[in-house]
């Protein structure tokens, strides 16, 4: 008898119908769109939301404020653990901050930067605090992480400042940025969107998570929800191939 | 150019002293090989003459300003290619490190990735990375680590003629490479 062979891929495909069939299953038996949107239900609702006024305003809005939140994480974290990593002074300094951010939950943070920030602003400066420590984090190790060896290398040869850079830092950190925005990029969605949802700011996506709650449309909210993880995942796969171009362009 | 001179000169790395009182002279121009066991001192001696530490007594005197080295490991850009290795610490144009890469076979090397060349490829880059630099002093670590015989006859002459008598120190285990070089050899206890 031949023996059926299954690939890894294949095994989690499975494993995402069977999880799909079995919500399928629990949504006809509860029939009750308002407890439990079928994944039939979501899907065509995806073929319509997308065509109406407004969609394409509220994924531009968040995605400008959570990219934005992002980027100046990523800036501010990466220059800030170069750094710490060279001044132990700083690292001492910002290590009580880092902590802090770290440990707080989002949602005081959010409710408190409400006191201060309008909502337009409020996903955007979320997003940049819970990115900040785990990029700081992450180039930290790699800074201090570097090899006493190549420094000698670079100081016998009277590098500049510049090739310093290029040949020596950038690649030590690389592996340590790649990881850290791997991570990043998805909590910066999750914690924008929570802010979002909260601040309700106009024509966002938060502001729909949050009508669609309001009106217990379920399956809008599974909809959202949805797209969501697709913008998240987009956006991941997206810079993470910008930045390792950007490190292949330093290399040639 | 003058000669380097170790006057009296102690190091010690915490409990451990590695030098004491040492007090040497490797003349202007010539190729000095230091020799001796393990823990003796070779290598501390090589980084004091680099400025990479400094004696905790005693004197060196006589280094000049530009240096350059082959270290025990070749410590090359291992994310760069053999060229951008090359030009990013020597300074050469590209015909000059074509030209230097010929002469030790490794002209099929230039564009490929530090971290793919075999062990014996990535000395040579680095012997010719430290030869193609300005400098005054050249230090050796042991350089024709993991070189054929013939590699090292043929990278030896090469090293020569580049040098063009300029001062050398090299530490070795084998009198054959001090040889190699007419080096002088000053042997440690």
């Amino acid at each position: 008898m031949k023996k059926i062979v299954i690939t890894e891929n294949q095994k989690k495909l499975l494993a995402a119908l069977t999880l799909l069939a079995l919500w399928q299953a629990a949504a006809m038996l509860l029939g009750n769109r308002i407890l439990l949107a079928s994944p039939i239900d979501v899907v065509r609702r995806l073929f319509t939301i997308w065509k109406e006024e407004g969609f394409a305003a509220s994924l531009g809005t968040s995605f400008l404020h959570i990219a934005s939140g992002f980027l100046l994480a990523f800036l501010l974290g990466t220059v800030l653990a170069f750094l710490a990593g060279r001044v132990h002074t700083v690292e001492i300094f910002l290590a009580p901050l880092m902590l802090t951010i770290k440990s707080v939950p989002v949602a005081s943070f959010i409710i408190i930067a409400l006191v201060w920030l309008s909502s337009a602003k409020l996903a955007t400066f979320i997003s940049f605090l819970m990115v900040l420590p785990v990029i700081y984090n992450n180039v930290l190790a790699g800074v201090k992480g570097i090899g006493r060896k190549m420094l000698e290398v670079a100081e016998v040869f009277r590098m500049s400042s510049g090739k310093r850079f290029r040949y020596i830092w950038i690649p030590q950190i690389k592996p340590y940025l790649l990881s850290g925005c791997s991570t990043a990029l998805g909590m910066a969605w999750k914690s924008g969107i929570a802010a979002e949802v909260i601040g309700i700011p106009r024509n966002s996506i938060g502001e729909n998570l949050y009508l669609a709650k309001a009106y217990f449309n379920t399956t809008d909210l599974f909809a959202w929800t949805v797209i969501i993880v697709l913008i998240s995942l987009l956006f991941e796969k997206a810079f993470l191939a910008l930045l390792k171009y950007l490190f292949t362009l330093n290399e040639r | 150019m003058n000669d380097i001179v170790l006057k009296n000169v102690s190091k010690s790395f915490g409990e451990n002293e590695v030098l004491k009182d040492l007090s040497l002279t490797f003349p202007a121009g010539k190729v000095t090989a230091l020799m001796g066991a393990s823990g003796t001192g070779k290598t501390t001696t090589l980084s004091l003459l680099l400025k990479l530490i400094a004696p905790d007594a005693g004197t060196v005197t006589g280094l000049p300003e530009k240096e350059a080295a082959v270290f025990q490991e070749d410590r090359l850009f291992e994310d760069f290619s053999v060229l951008s290795n090359l030009t990013a610490v020597t300074g050469q144009t590209e015909d000059v490190i074509r030209e230097g890469l010929e002469s030790l076979g490794l002209s099929d090397a230039a564009n490929e990735k530090a971290k793919v060349l075999s062990g014996g490829m990535k000395r040579r880059v680095a012997i010719l990375r430290a030869l193609l630099s300005d400098y005054e002093l050249l230090v050796l670590d042991e350089p024709f680590k993991g070189l054929d015989e013939e590699l090292r006859k043929t990278t030896a002459e090469y090293l020569l003629q580049k040098n063009a008598g300029r001062t050398v120190v090299m530490v070795t285990h084998d009198p054959a490479e001090a040889e190699l070089l007419g080096a002088e050899i000053i042997r440690l206890s």
